[in-house]
């Protein structure tokens, strides 16, 4: 490619985009087309070119672009934080891992994790039928966590510690107050549409029948590392860290699915969290956190 | 009916007056696109998610001052790509550009943490890999220009109103970035002794008469 004279590639640019149209400019840039060869031959090429760019822009398939969970995790979370702030409903904050330390030994007091089936179809029939569809193919590693599940209650048996009650298994309001939050694992696999409902459902049903023992879908295998009550203390933190609010009370903790994919459900006092298998390892991971209903 | 969904501006309008949930609701319906327009604008997922998140703060807060001039998905692209060109601005000093794999060049003050990750959502062809390079060493302006108009399809007029500059301006801004884009991508293939035609990005005649002629105000 040679010219006789320099071509402003910008100016030509200018001409072919249309953004002349109308101006002085427009009417020189055409003189120097039809006079000039250089500007003749590089109008040609330059056209072509930038038309060649419009398809290789195509290849970029914005509409491919989806914003990741835990972006849209992230974004909802600091959404519900601000709200909270202007709402006024900011807890006062205390030291960071106050009731971290406290879960752990209470926790371990109890020598099991316990785990409580509540049959997530007869819960929620109106749960619709791509989640249940969507619990039959994650079924199977259901089905395969349960005889491990069974072993940490001991026998197999799914009874419930609620908050704030007294049980057999040894758990009890330790002396400020703050509580073990019962822990379950419904199968269930929740929905950003009705997780606010459904998990204020399930505590609901939780506390109403503390010794329910019913069909247990178990542990997701991904989660099976937040059975160690370590862990999930590592994880309530972290999620309570990000929702501004260290010193609040965990009110119930689900290890189950959201959209598909195993999630711990935490229910706050007025917020589901719902963080995904990597937990507290650095942060909450988080996949979705929406106001309670009627909070 | 009263089926119908909520329009964005009613679900504006719900989340001034107090509705909890309506301003999520509008940020999970165009939460594809306002992603797409950050991570595109500025070529990496921490910065186009940081981005994401002082621009939606800013319209959580400043919703009550939209009075409906403009389409509710304008007003919110609008502050997306503002948000996206001050970081641009913010990190002029220590530019850094998106490497193939996506990984970035970062500043000594940043290094820490971060590793490499996708710029974007893989895609299954290497064209799309080298377009993004080139995409991403066009000046700031004229990327969020094509972003809006070549990949999400926003008319020339709309893109006017989201970055608030006149019609021929978003014109200007297109054309010379296809233009850069077509010499850096090797449609456009200069004679090497014709630094009219040189690579952009190596200050030839184009960047000098480029200065000049973009001294084009509000055109």
């Amino acid at each position: 490619m040679t010219h006789g004279r320099g071509v402003d590639l910008d100016l030509l640019a200018d001409y072919i985009g249309g953004a002349l149209d109308g101006t002085p400019e427009a009417a020189a840039v055409e003189r120097l087309i039809a006079d000039d060869p250089a500007w003749s031959r590089a109008y040609a090429q330059t056209s072509a070119a930038m038309e060649a760019v419009r398809v290789d822009l195509g290849t970029l398939g914005a509409d491919r672009d989806q914003m990741p969970a835990e972006v849209l995790g992230r974004l909802e979370a600091a959404l519900t934080a601000v709200r909270r702030q202007e709402s006024g409903t900011v807890v006062p904050l205390a030291p960071r891992r106050r009731w971290v330390r406290r879960l752990a030994p209470v926790a371990a007091a109890a020598g099991v994790l316990v785990l409580v089936g509540l049959g997530a179809t007869a819960l929620w029939p109106e749960s619709g039928r791509q989640d249940v569809a969507t619990n039959a193919g994650g079924g199977a590693a259901d089905r395969a966590a349960v005889p491990d599940a069974a072993k940490l209650s001991g026998d197999g048996r799914a009874p419930l510690i609620a908050p704030g009650e007294g049980t057999s298994q040894g758990l009890r309001k330790d002396a400020e107050s703050d509580v073990a939050p019962p822990i379950v694992a419904t199968g269930t696999n929740y929905r950003r549409e009705t997780v606010r409902r459904l998990t204020s459902e399930v505590r609901t049903k939780a506390l109403a029948a503390p010794q329910a023992s019913t069909q247990m879908s178990g542990v997701p295998e991904p989660l099976r590392r937040l059975t160690d009550p370590a862990a999930l203390s590592a994880c309530l933190a972290a999620i309570k860290a990000a929702d501004a609010q260290p010193a609040t009370q965990v009110r119930l903790v689900d290890l189950a699915r959201f959209e598909g994919s195993p999630a711990v459900v935490v229910l706050l006092p007025d917020v589901v969290w719902v963080s995904g298998a990597n937990c507290g390892l650095t942060g909450p991971d988080t996949r979705y956190s929406t106001r309670t209903e009627g909070s | 009916m009263s089926d119908r969904p909520a329009s964005d501006e009613e679900l504006l309008r719900a989340h001034v007056a107090g509705e909890p949930e309506a301003f999520a609701e509008l940020l999970r319906r165009h939460r594809d696109r306002l992603w797409s327009v950050a991570l595109r604008t500025l070529g990496d997922r921490e910065e186009a998610a940081d981005a994401l998140q002082d621009a939606l703060l800013s319209a959580h807060r400043a919703a009550g001052r939209f009075r409906g001039d403009s389409a509710v998905t304008t007003w919110l692209h609008r502050i997306v790509v503002n948000a996206c060109l001050d970081r641009v601005r913010r990190r002029q000093s220590h530019p850094t550009v998106p490497l193939p794999d996506g990984t970035r060049h970062f500043d000594q003050d940043s290094a820490g943490g971060a590793g490499p990750e996708p710029a974007a959502p893989p895609v299954d062809h290497d064209t799309a890999l080298v377009v993004r390079q080139a995409l991403a060493q066009l000046p700031a302006e004229q990327r969020a220009a094509l972003v809006l108009v070549d990949l999400q399809g926003y008319s020339v007029a709309e893109v006017a109103e989201i970055l608030g500059v006149a019609e021929g301006t978003v014109k200007s801004r297109c054309a010379r970035g296809r233009a850069r884009l077509a010499v850096l991508l090797g449609h456009l293939r200069p004679d090497p002794g014709d630094a009219a035609y040189g690579n952009p990005s190596t200050g030839g005649n184009v960047t000098s008469q480029s200065a000049r002629a973009t001294q084009e105000g509000g055109r």
